[in-house]
């Protein structure tokens, strides 16, 4: 299975240095080609920036009248307009490489024909997990094995969960479930389990720790997250293309979005099928070998990747702040040091799960802003590829470009609300079309912004309209427009509400402060009135508010803000229609959303459906129970205690004898239950392998007159209602 | 400590205790089982009824313990006995035994392949036997130790100068708030200037 010794370079004669890739083998894309790329593609950007801010200057100047308001709306301007020119841009490099249908560029040219597994070395498969649904991970993790098994490359690769759960509840479970999992597929010896102490530096750390321990043994890892789904031959081919190219630190496939059941989910799933891959082939087109890594769903060649992405703290900040968002900074030190990073963008069987709602989507964006926003310290860093700052400069303003959308609709309103009530005579030129049909420079950019908004999905929509099986997979042609319209719809309400989620986010990290969130209550029917009114009340609040004072400044500037106004305004039933599960069952019987994971789905995709669908509803333990599941399944059940047990043993956890701090802790489970103890308490008596023995000895030997009431229930309870309720994967 | 179909069929009368000290040990006895997932509802009542038996045979407990107490006890003693047998070598320490013999059990399915076996002597099934011993637990392979370590990275002269700021201000939170306010202030002038000029 060991693969040692490993070099950077398998191929290379020379033997790697560390600080610089030593590879002889020539480039994919020859220096001239990509630069020639970049230059056309960057200069149609500026081009297009300029030609729109030519516009909005003469606009705003039109009465030769410079006002500070003016130079603000204008510097607003310029910087949103270049991202969306970028994105447009982007996307006409997309749709030219896909309407031609061949790309002499693309990395899979270099896959070898055939791939014969047994050839490969053995990879890890890295996922690493934190308080996840279990159930859902482990079971696309054996869909994965499943898949890798049935093309004979099982032996290829191993697989590693990676576990910071600091719930009690989903540490057990997945301890559970990992020997449940191993038993099911016979996986011993093939899927390892490691849960980390201290979950120093969350994700990155959770890799790092991994490549300390086990990096020496592999020369590739595939890092999935927790609801990452691969098919087993994407898996084979990524690996023999890393074998192909020796210059390559990382290959990042392009996911699919998969399993929305929700209607946003639904949503963000057609828009990524429906325009992902224009946009995916477009940013290959000017990004090459300087990618960028996403953080899942990629290999990463691992001698390099030790060598020179343990990442410092951060700067600035007080104590030791850490990189939230790795990948980024992780592709940029990969190609700083002459490792190059693809996007294996037209190579398919590459799944990811998204967020079931509006505000679940939210909590993912804080998440994302803060780790992007700290990609700002790298921008100046010493020796960083041109196109690494890009991709880091285009992270951080991908946030920091809703809070300056929002100052431009201000100053847009305050210029507004000048130019009628103080200067008449400009009304006339700034008007649409204007109320007395004098200028059209309004209107021409208008035209323009539309086009550049909407034109990448026309584009997409024509590549998909022009194949018969494209549109049989979208549900038809006129099921396909008609979602297209519906995307669009939506999308157009919820960017306002997005913008107000990000501009608030990138204000409070600036700030320091933190953003609190309203508890779920989930249930079926998705987002609860109760969370959909506090989270978006300031949503609605603001909307109401510039709407009124839009309706007072002037009725004509009231229609102009409209689109973004009501989306505001009704950002609650909003939120909580997409969250609907009724909406979304309407929608599927409409045959509108439809994509080709829902028309044609990848085997792993069936696979993974039927297994959940195919779990029985079990009638759950009373709630009290229920709440501490896992501290009552490893202290009151003889083998997931001996497992637990054996498992800290075998990680080498201090078997020291049971303290005074301990041996409180344990008189009070005993004595008044687990539920009287905090989290932190519960999993420090969770860690030590002496005190989980010692509790579950003790709970069965003592009478119950000197047992809390909860664990007499318990004990009367526990696999009461079923044979195997402590299973929580179906063989 | 051997099981066998004609003990199991012996009447049971206890001797000593009282009825509700005996329904006591029988239900934690019973419940411990099936935390051991003894399914077999058969086979759980011929090893509750074998294990009453036996804590019965040594007579009245005098140490002031609980009946239910000795049961669990007399329950384990039989799983450690059974569990040594199982797995020879067997652990010298009969802790590490004892988890070493319910995590091969767990591991080989063993109460659920074998329903009748779990304590039994008389007609041991061979696989269960070597399932058992072949039974372990690995959470992971053999290491092979790397070292990765944080790597300085040199951010240039941007992030001396805002480090800088942003640390004066975090040790300065007044001097933040007065900033963030006054920043306020500026925006209302601003704005009530620009609408009445």
């Amino acid at each position: 299975m060991s693969e040692t010794p490993i070099s950077a370079d398998p191929s290379s004669a020379t033997p790697p240095v560390p600080g610089q890739a030593h590879v002889t083998v020539e480039p994919l894309v020859p220096p001239r080609r990509r630069e020639h790329r970049r230059f056309w593609f960057f200069s149609a950007v500026v081009l297009i920036t300029g030609l729109a801010t030519a516009i909005l200057a003469d606009i705003l100047w039109v009465s030769h009248h410079i006002s500070t308001t003016r130079v603000i709306l204008l510097a607003l301007f310029i910087p949103l307009c270049a991202m969306v020119s970028l994105g447009f841009v982007q996307a006409c490099a997309g749709f030219m490489v896909l309407l031609r249908g061949r790309d002499s560029t693309r990395i899979t040219k270099t896959l070898p024909t055939p791939v014969v597994p047994d050839n490969l070395p053995v990879t890890a498969i890295v996922v690493p997990i934190y308080n996840e649904n279990v159930r859902e991970v482990y079971e696309a993790l054996r869909v994965i094995f499943n898949s890798l098994d049935r093309i004979g490359a099982l032996s290829r690769f191993d697989f590693f969960i990676l576990s910071d759960s600091n719930d009690p509840n989903k540490w057990i479970e997945e301890e559970v479930a990992w020997v449940e999992l191993c038993k099911q597929v016979k996986g011993f010896g093939r899927i390892f389990y490691r849960r980390r102490r201290m979950p120093i530096n969350r994700k990155s750390g959770n890799i790092a720790d991994f490549c300390r321990r086990w990096g020496g043994r592999y020369r590739y890892m595939m890092v999935l997250d927790a609801d990452s789904l691969m098919a087993g031959r994407t898996l084979v081919n990524m690996v023999a293309l890393m074998e192909a190219n020796p210059r390559v630190g990382i290959i990042q496939s392009s996911p699919v979005l998969y399993g929305g059941t929700t209607p946003f989910a639904r949503l963000m799933q057609f828009a990524s099928a429906a325009y992902g891959p224009i946009f995916s082939a477009g940013q290959h087109y000017w990004q090459l070998d300087e990618g960028n890594y996403w953080g899942h769903n990629a290999i990463i060649r691992l001698m390099p990747f030790i060598e020179h992405c343990g990442l410092p703290d951060i700067p600035g900040a007080s104590g030791a702040a850490k990189y939230m968002s790795h990948d980024y900074v992780e592709a940029a030190l990969m190609t700083k040091f002459g490792y190059e990073v693809w996007m294996a963008y037209d190579l398919p069987g590459s799944f990811e799960g998204g967020p079931p709602t509006l505000i679940d989507h939210a909590k993912r964006d804080l998440r994302w802003c803060r780790g992007n926003l700290q990609h700002a310290w790298l921008l100046f860093a010493k020796g960083f590829r041109p196109i690494s700052r890009l991709h880091l400069g285009v992270g951080v303003f991908s946030y920091v470009s809703s809070l300056l959308w929002l100052l431009f609709l201000l100053a847009g309103t305050l210029q507004w609300y000048r130019t009628i009530s103080i200067s008449p005579a400009d009304a006339v030129s700034t008007g649409f079309l204007t109320r007395k049909g004098i200028h059209l420079l309004p209107f021409y950019l208008f035209v323009v912004m539309m086009c550049l908004l909407l034109l990448p999905k026309v584009m997409a929509a024509v590549l998909i309209l022009r194949r018969p099986d494209r549109r049989r997979k979208f549900g038809g042609g006129p099921r396909f427009v008609f979602s297209v319209l519906l995307e669009q719809f939506f999308a157009t309400l919820l960017a306002p509400i997005q913008m107000l989620f990000n501009a608030v986010f990138v204000i409070s990290v600036l700030l320091g402060r933190t953003v609190h969130w309203t508890t779920q209550n989930r249930d079926n029917a998705g987002v609860d009135w109760r969370e959909a009114m506090l989270t978006h009340l300031s949503h609605v609040l603001i909307g109401t508010a510039w709407c009124w004072l839009a309706l007072r400044i002037d009725p004509y500037f009231f229609a102009w803000m409209l689109p973004v106004l009501s989306g505001m305004i009704l950002s609650v039933p909003l939120s909580i229609l997409l969250s609907h599960q009724g909406f979304s069952d309407l929608l599927q019987r409409a045959g509108l959303l439809i994509t080709p994971v829902d028309t044609a789905p990848a085997r792993e995709i069936t696979e993974y459906t039927r297994r959940l669908a195919g779990y029985e509803e079990v009638v759950p333990p009373p709630m009290a129970l229920w709440s501490q599941r896992g501290f009552m399944q490893v202290i009151l059940d003889p083998l997931v205690n001996a497992e637990h047990v054996s498992l800290l043993r075998q990680r080498g956890s201090s078997d020291h004898e049971v303290g005074e701090y301990y041996g409180r802790l344990v008189e009070r489970v005993l004595k008044e239950g687990p539920a009287t103890l905090s989290q932190r308490e519960q999993m420090a008596l969770l860690l030590h392998p002496g005190v989980v023995a010692e509790l579950h000895s003790r709970i069965w030997l003592l009478p119950d007159s000197e047992l809390a009431p909860w664990w007499r229930v318990a004990m009367s309870q526990y696999n009461l209602l079923s044979g195997k309720p402590v299973q929580l994967l179906q063989p | 400590m051997d099981l066998s179909a004609d003990d199991t069929l012996k009447p049971f009368v206890p001797k000593w205790g009282s009825p509700a000290e005996w329904n006591e040990a029988y239900e934690k006895v019973e419940n411990y089982l099936r935390a051991c997932r003894i399914n077999s509802r058969l086979h759980r009542a011929r090893l509750i009824h074998r294990i009453l038996q036996r804590v019965s045979e040594h007579g009245p407990v005098f140490t002031g313990e609980a009946l239910s107490t000795v049961a669990i006890r007399e329950t384990q003693i039989m799983m450690g006995e059974w569990f040594a047998r199982m797995l020879q070598p067997a652990s010298e320490n009969e802790e590490n035994s004892l988890v070493a013999g319910r995590v091969a059990l767990l591991l080989c399915d063993g109460s659920d392949r074998w329903p009748y076996a779990f304590l039994t002597t008389d007609d041991l099934p061979p696989d269960l036997v070597t399932e058992m011993r072949k039974s372990m637990l690995v959470a992971g392979p053999n290491l092979e130790i790397s070292n990765m370590v944080p790597r300085p990275i040199d951010y240039g002269w941007f992030p001396e100068i805002a480090g800088d700021t942003l640390d004066s201000l975090g040790k300065w939170p007044v001097l933040q708030a007065l900033i963030a306010w006054g920043l306020f202030i500026l925006i209302l002038a601003y704005l009530f200037y620009k609408t009445r000029q």
